[in-house]
């Protein structure tokens, strides 16, 4: 065998994985079709500017944390997180009225209590008792693998006192919101959450408040951007004795007696190992990578059963100054009524609309030296269907782009029109064509309930042995830190696995 | 539909579920032929009453619940006109003992669907919960091929 592990894919999880694997003495491959490491969380430059792909803010900083412990390194030598204080800004999509959301629970509550002293009061006791338990529970949930139903059992066993409070899980989002605030203006500040999650709030569980709590316990933004994260995770895992090739995209699986034994590069060249980690979309493992004929058809059922997560459009502008933001990012503040209409009337019939501006992020303004001196570089995301409407995207996509634009000037920031040097967007199609994810859906499956934890693809492949799976198609699910805890899963399992062979 | 709409009608189903169920439990005392008249009136009213009451209520319920909502409620009071029929019937061909044992176990069972039923309305007619449980339900068939992937 050319190498123990192979790992799929160098974004957060692959490398995650990698590493973890490599700090543990066994000789670790890591593949990646693109130039770069970070898939989604990787940055780009162009004219200067620094952009990044998808992903531009960091919560669950001991997910980080753990990471470079697990390999017995200082996270600090490595890379440096910037606090983001405020979190954000908002704008009233409706009345245009701005806020700014200050990165303490107390100065949060202080704003809520100026449209309702109840909910500030309710906010606070969120903050100190149902936020402390689901951030409990999200805890519990990344650091347990799924594989088999006494693992959803687990994840119980390590928090117990998440049991008496399943109505945060069972309940939509839009109600556990109703039974904790009052005034709409606290239930449009919460709301947010449930789109960062990739779900309309009737659609979404109300766990995902977890985010709110999570917001407020530190967000941050890494010091040359979000592809500083990657790309620190790339040197930890050379410096524990891993190796990472680029340009290298896996064709196909090789399979011996179905269990991975290793990897078909698209240029031809065959590399073997005793066990393959796949960061890649677990749709296109299964289907394109090892084919339909290699797994049972039940497990072709279930993958084609799950509904995907939004894709986005993504616009980056270069800017001749530095734009009038109170914080790195500037949200949408709307009601969750018009959060769902608009995605059962608009984006749910295929209707691209750069209204549906969710994000705008500002890079520069954390960190100076990802803009040329004395500018900007700016990115805003919108929720845009895969297929949309009457064209295809390469026919629309620079429409879109001056649409998007027109409406950053008349709601978000009046006046960035004249200020542009530079402007590209990236399209669902150009998500699934670069970083091969179905659909350009970076959060891959829905988060939908029935689509988590033991019912999303396992970490451990349940029909191709010596198989483990990472990413933001597998347990715990897409966004920095799920697919930073995935990688450490995976890792985990096949450690047990192979060293426990071995010893045999 | 508004929640006072479905508020009253949880309760009407979960009332003449009750009823039912109190039917049937005193089985041995419908067993005799003096108040086996209280069985077909209360199923035959019931089924002129859920009827009348859930095709004017299907009206005020959202466009998404109704499609769910009217046929539900039609098969709901089908039911009782049936279990009434049934019994009607069971009176003339049956032992008082028999007639008690079916008493009790049909009305029993139904009167437990129409509670049920009425939670379930209770839920299902306000938007919040509807969504979310039709996406529960949605995914639903597929969770054993998931788990197996």
């Amino acid at each position: 065998m050319d190498y123990d592990v192979i790992v799929v894919g160098a974004g957060v999880g692959g490398l995650s994985a990698g590493a973890v694997l490599a700090r543990e003495g066994l000789k670790t491959l890591v593949l990646e079709q693109a130039d770069d490491v970070g898939g989604c969380a990787a940055s780009f430059e162009n004219s200067g500017f620094h952009f990044d792909v998808g992903a531009c803010i960091i919560e669950v900083l001991k997910a980080h944390a753990s990471f470079y412990e697990r390999l017995g390194l200082r996270m600090e030598d490595y890379i440096t997180f910037l606090p983001n204080d405020p979190l954000y800004e908002l704008v009233d999509i409706l009345s245009g009225e701005r806020f700014t959301v200050p990165a303490s629970a107390e100065g949060t509550a202080e704003i809520i209590g100026r449209y309702s002293k109840v909910d500030a009061l309710a906010f606070m006791r969120f903050m100190r008792e149902q936020g402390k338990l689901m951030d409990a529970f999200t805890d519990a949930v990344f650091t347990t693998a799924q594989c088999s139903a006494v693992d959803l059992l687990k994840v119980f066993g390590k928090c117990p006192q998440a049991i008496p409070n399943l109505r945060y899980l069972m309940f939509p989002f839009n109600k556990v919101v109703d039974m904790l605030f009052v005034h709409p203006f606290t239930r449009r500040l919460v709301c947010n959450s449930s789109v960062i999650g990739g779900l309309p709030p009737s659609r979404q569980a109300g766990m995902m408040l977890w985010q709110t709590y999570a917001e407020h316990t530190g967000m941050y933004y890494p010091r040359g951007g979000m592809g500083a994260v990657p790309r620190a995770m790339a040197r930890a895992l050379e410096d524990v004795g891993g190796e990472i090739r680029l340009a290298s995209r896996v064709d196909r699986l090789l399979l011996e007696k179905k269990a991975a034994r290793g990897v078909l590069l698209s240029d031809g060249t065959a590399i073997t190992s005793r066990a393959v980690v796949s960061n890649a979309n677990a749709t296109n493992l299964y289907f394109k990578m090892i084919g339909e004929e290699y797994i049972p058809k039940l497990v072709a059922k279930g993958l084609r059963s799950y509904e995907l997560s939004p894709s986005c459009a993504v616009g980056h502008l270069g800017l001749d100054y530095r734009p009038p933001m109170q914080a790195q990012h500037i949200m949408a503040l709307a009601d969750p009524e018009l959060i769902d209409l608009f995605w059962s009337d608009i984006f749910g019939k295929g209707i691209a609309v750069p209204q549906s501006v969710g994000l705008i992020s500002c890079p520069s303004h954390m960190d100076s030296s990802l803009a040329p001196e004395g500018g900007a570089a700016l990115s805003f995301i919108t929720m845009a269907p895969r297929h949309p409407q009457g064209a295809s995207w390469s026919e629309m996509k620079w429409d879109y782009l001056e649409l998007g634009i027109d409406m950053l000037d008349a709601m978000y920031i009046p006046g960035i029109k004249e200020h542009i040097v530079f402007k590209t967007i990236a399209t669902p199609e150009d998500f699934e064509k670069r970083l091969l994810i179905p659909d350009g859906s970076i959060y891959s499956y829905s988060m939908s309930i029935l689509s988590q934890m033991i019912f999303r693809p396992s970490n451990r492949s349940k029909c191709i042995k010596d198989l483990y799976l990472s990413g933001a198609s597998t347990h715990p699910s897409g966004s920095v830190p799920g697919a930073l805890y995935g990688g450490l899963l995976a890792a985990d399992l096949a450690l047990k696995d192979l060293n426990g062979r071995w010893r045999g | 539909m508004r929640k006072t709409c479905a508020i009253l009608l949880s309760t009407l189903l979960a009332a003449l579920g009750l009823w039912l169920i109190a039917i049937g439990m005193m089985h041995g005392r419908f067993s005799q032929e003096q108040n086996r008249s209280i069985v077909s009136l209360t199923l035959m009213g019931g089924f002129a009453v859920v009827l009348v009451i859930s095709l004017v209520l299907s009206r005020l319920a959202d466009k998404d619940y109704r499609v769910l909502f009217t046929p539900a409620m039609v098969l709901l009071s089908l039911g009782l006109l049936l279990l009434g029929v049934f019994f009607a019937f069971m009176e003339m061909m049956v032992s008082a003992d028999t007639y008690s044992i079916l008493l009790l176990v049909f009305l029993t069972c139904y009167g437990l669907a129409m509670i049920m039923n009425g939670v379930a309305n209770y839920f299902l007619s306000q938007r919040v919960y509807r969504l979310y449980f039709f996406e529960f339900v949605r995914s639903l068939p597929y969770v054993y091929y998931r788990y197996r992937i």
